[in-house]
């Protein structure tokens, strides 16, 4: 009797251990049933894409102005493209519930597709330490960069 | 220049402490999110640090004995345990986020994967560890972290405004937009940060290390009120730099490659150089800190032989338990879970578990039997108690704001 107890109050204090964690991993990751859900994932993804396009164009100058270093930029420029690979795959991953989130879909992959493809040009040119070039290729993220936050502050709640 | 050279202990534990790779990430992150509006919660973990490392080094300087030692002896063997546990699980992870940050670094110097110097990094630790001593290993790490005050002059060259950045400290909650569970998670993070548990672990086990007796309490009290302080202050440059740079631009930090960037913007090279170079001085602090940590906990709790200042071979299973750690941090660095990940989770959770640690030392900082005429005073003893209050609170809310900010998210 006492081992069954002492069995049932250690799965009790594994699963107390274990489910905060498994509850703030779910409301990381959870699935989208309204649109207004589908909607605030755009702008999570929309945000996060304009976090690594500011650091990139950032990077770019300080890069290109000879103040850092070719291994350094090229680690960020990497570190950054990886958070807006990851944005944009989790939000292509959800399912649009309805008609509305299909229109809000297309209307924000194609900058998230944009985004993603400007940034691996530019740790390409890091890693072949052509700073000088940076600049020129961040140009279009500075356009890229307000037409994300456009969107994000459209469709915030 | 001896008596200047005795306060590295502070220095060495405050740089390890307060500049690791979860204070960078921090800092950084909450300086981005929330610009300065989260630097009170520094500066009362700073005191809250102070007030407890000071009696922490007395006890120890008192009693001859370290900080776990006396845990178990008071809360005894079952609460210790529970103690222990936490310590070393958090011990672990940070040790494990410290070994992948130092790898870090080195990739932002070389620009190969930081999984190639893992490895190498983890050995690193273990040679010094093995091979310097004590005293050592405490200048030398102290004052490389030194470099780190680069940080505060990128912040005074970005020059972000005394009167708004003094208006941003003070004001109490998010900025508009953010949520008031991703505040107090960052406020959890940085308090856990300034309190982590092994500060005291390390340094009142430090202070038998380099056999403070009751004449060194001046050097005990100086090796808390110059190095804690300076800590802090370096830390929230970190935080004051990303505010400057990142909150305006709306960049949240995710990344050690980010931290460098106001650094280079106003310091070029040279500025950026000294920053990695004082980044990979702390985080190293940081990982013999917790290195040795893991041992102390675990020998001071089992009783057995513990320190640098014995011999290796008498002190065999402590330098077991190190050596242990260090390869369970290291395979934890080869998991690819993001290191900066596992150094927020560790703060966070070191603040759940920080009352275990900071109530025995207060009733034993008041126990004449060790303490003899050195007990601690009434104002001190209204202080700690207010402190230890906050400590449960914030151990309270750690789960539940874990949980509804979506770990900050």
């Amino acid at each position: 009797m006492w081992r069954v107890d002492a069995r049932a109050r250690g799965r009790r204090a594994l699963a107390a251990c274990i489910l905060p964690f498994y509850l703030a991993a779910v409301a990381c990751v959870g699935p989208a049933r309204t649109f207004e859900t589908y909607e605030g994932k755009a702008v999570a993804a929309a945000e996060e894409t304009v976090s690594a396009l500011r650091t990139v164009i950032l990077g770019a100058r300080v890069g290109a102005d000879g103040r850092s270093f070719p291994p350094t930029i090229s680690t960020l420029f990497a570190d950054v493209e990886g958070d807006a690979i990851g944005a944009r795959s989790a939000f292509a991953s959800i399912q649009p519930p309805d008609e509305a989130s299909d229109r809000l879909r297309r209307e924000l992959m194609p900058l998230l597709d944009e985004a993603v493809g400007t940034l691996a040009e530019l740790r390409i040119a890091a890693r072949r330490a052509d700073l000088p070039a940076l600049p020129r290729l961040a140009a279009p993220l500075v356009g890229l960069a307000d037409e994300l936050e456009r969107f994000a502050a459209e469709h915030e709640s | 220049v001896k008596r200047v050279f005795e306060v590295f202990l502070g220095v060495l534990t405050a740089f390890g402490g307060f500049l690791e790779m979860g204070d960078l990430v921090a800092n950084a992150e909450s300086g981005a999110r929330f610009g300065m509006g989260l630097a009170w919660v520094v500066v009362v973990g700073v005191v809250g640090i102070c007030v407890y490392a000071e009696m922490a080094g007395r006890v120890a300087t008192m009693s001859r004995r370290p900080v776990f030692d006396i845990v178990r002896e008071r809360l005894g063997a079952r609460w210790a345990l529970v103690n222990l546990g936490a310590a070393f699980l958090i011990n672990l992870l940070t040790l494990a986020a410290e070994i992948a940050g130092l790898a870090l670094v080195i990739e932002l110097v070389t620009g190969l994967n930081y999984l190639l110097w893992v490895p190498l990094t983890a050995l690193a630790v273990w040679l010094v560890l093995w091979k310097v001593k004590f005293g050592v290993m405490e200048k030398a790490f102290g004052l490389s972290g030194l470099a780190l005050v680069v940080a505060a002059v990128a912040l005074w060259r970005l020059d972000p405004g005394f009167g708004e950045t003094l208006t941003a400290a003070t004001h109490l909650g998010p900025p508009e937009g953010e949520p008031w569970t991703a505040y107090a998670f960052f406020g959890i993070a940085l308090f856990g940060a300034a309190m982590t548990p092994y500060h005291v672990f390390f340094f009142s086990s430090g202070a038998v290390e380099d056999g403070w007796t009751e004449s060194d309490m001046a050097v005990n009290r100086a090796n808390v009120l110059l190095g804690f302080p300076l800590g802090g202050a370096l830390s929230l440059a970190i935080m004051g730099t990303s505010a400057a740079v990142f909150a305006p631009q709306n960049v949240s930090v995710g990344h050690l490659s980010q931290i460098g960037l106001p650094v280079s913007l106003t310091l070029g090279q040279l500025g950026l150089a000294v920053l990695l170079f004082g980044m990979f001085a702390a985080i190293f602090s940081a990982a013999l800190e917790n290195s040795l940590s893991a041992g102390y906990t675990v020998a001071q709790f089992f009783g057995w032989q513990w320190g640098k200042f014995v011999r290796p071979r008498e002190a065999a299973r402590f330098h077991v338990v190190v050596l242990l750690a260090l390869v369970v941090g290291t395979g934890l660095a080869f998991s690819t879970l993001d290191p900066f990940r596992i150094a927020e989770f560790a703060l966070v959770m070191s603040a759940a578990a920080l009352p275990l640690t900071y109530f025995p030392i207060l009733v034993v900082a008041n126990d004449p039997t060790y303490m003899r005429e050195r007990t601690n005073s009434k104002a001190l003893n209204a202080i700690a108690i207010v402190y230890l209050v906050v400590l449960l609170m914030v151990s309270a809310a750690t789960i539940p704001v874990i949980v509804l900010s979506g770990a900050g998210a």
